[in-house]
């Protein structure tokens, strides 16, 4: 490779790396402010309304929160490219907080630990091939859309929910 | 500037705004995806449903479409260093106006992401009392849409109907 060539790959490598070392730096700081939120949450609902569900259609509150457990863990095995671990068959309160925050912390370990490389290149997904930076948006996204179906289980409850954290 | 200089230049800064503007289209692909599923939601609730709350302490149906209306002025408005606010949410129009002005309310906001570039995402600005780049403040207005559609979600199935992002699947 000529000289000219080599020192505009050099700083293009350069370029990108920066902005997805801080992307994923500003991701994680958010998707860590956001944990107390989600699991304030699960904590808000008591342990015998965990099976309530607002009608036959939808989750029940457990299946919310079990459900974005679950996906927390596929978006971020993804994102290493790998299959997620085994994930515990929890059904009552104290479990499935246990499980939400530790797929939260699962994927703090893995924004944590991210490559440029990673960030760029397309990976499996739930909802399906993404690049690093595409399917942490769509982790995001998917944890805030089931969350707020939540709230309004809380609230039909006549339970307020956390305060709203950004 | 020697031509050679001036093509590397030109050369460097084409290669970077494709670098670049991934994170600007990412980020519009994602608001474009919730868009359409609110705007769906608010034309599929039948008109007589926009009172609907499911609690009594909470936004009726009408109100919460009207509160993502309001936000896509105040949060899109700071990322243009514009100061455009609306107040759809407290003054809540009957159906067809309100689908109308959240039309309208989309469009304004469509337009930050349609013109963002990355140069112009990571700019500054003040955001909620802390100063965060406009990608920040476009982001929570794209998660803090879903975070209402979920809301919308339990609504629209409290009425007996399907969410637009659940249709396929039904």
């Amino acid at each position: 490779m000529k000289p000219f060539a080599l020192t505009l790959a050099a700083l293009l490598a350069a370029t990108s790396y920066a902005a997805d070392s801080k992307f994923a730096e500003e991701f994680g700081k958010r998707w860590a402010r956001t944990r107390p939120l989600t699991i304030g949450v699960a904590q808000a609902m008591p342990p015998v309304q965990y099976e309530f569900r607002p009608d036959p259609g939808s989750m029940s509150f457990a299946e919310q929160i079990a459900h974005i457990a679950q996906i927390n863990y596929a978006f971020c095995a993804g994102l290493k490219d790998t299959a997620p671990p085994p994930m515990p068959s929890a059904t009552d309160k104290d479990a499935l907080i246990i499980f939400l925050g530790d797929s939260f912390d699962y994927c703090s370990a893995t924004i944590a630990a991210v490559t440029p490389e990673q960030m760029d290149r397309p990976h499996s997904s739930p909802d399906g091939r993404l690049n690093g930076r595409e399917l942490l948006l769509a982790l995001y996204v998917h944890l805030a859309h089931h969350r707020g179906q939540e709230e309004v289980y809380l609230r039909i409850k006549g339970i307020k929910p956390p305060q709203y954290v950004f | 500037m020697k031509p050679l200089i001036f093509i590397i230049a030109l050369a460097f800064a084409g290669a970077l705004w494709a670098e670049d503007n991934p994170l600007s289209t990412e980020a519009r692909t994602n608001f474009n995806t919730i868009q359409d599923y609110v705007i769906r939601a608010a034309e599929k609730m039948p008109a007589d449903g926009y009172a609907f709350k499911p609690a009594p302490d909470i936004r009726s149906f009408g109100q919460l479409i009207g509160h993502i209306a309001d936000d896509q002025y105040a949060f899109c408005g700071v990322v243009k260093r514009e100061k455009k606010l609306a107040d759809f949410e407290r003054n809540t129009p009957p159906k067809a106006e309100m689908v109308a002005a959240l039309k309208a309310a989309f469009a304004y906001s469509g337009d930050a992401y349609s013109l963002m570039t990355d140069a112009w995402a990571k700019e500054r600005v003040q955001f909620l009392g802390r100063e965060r780049v406009k990608l920040n403040v476009l982001t929570f207005n794209t998660e803090h849409a879903w975070e209402h559609y979920g809301n919308i979600v339990v609504y629209l199935r409290l009425k007996g109907l399907v969410p637009p992002s659940s249709e396929k699947k039904d």
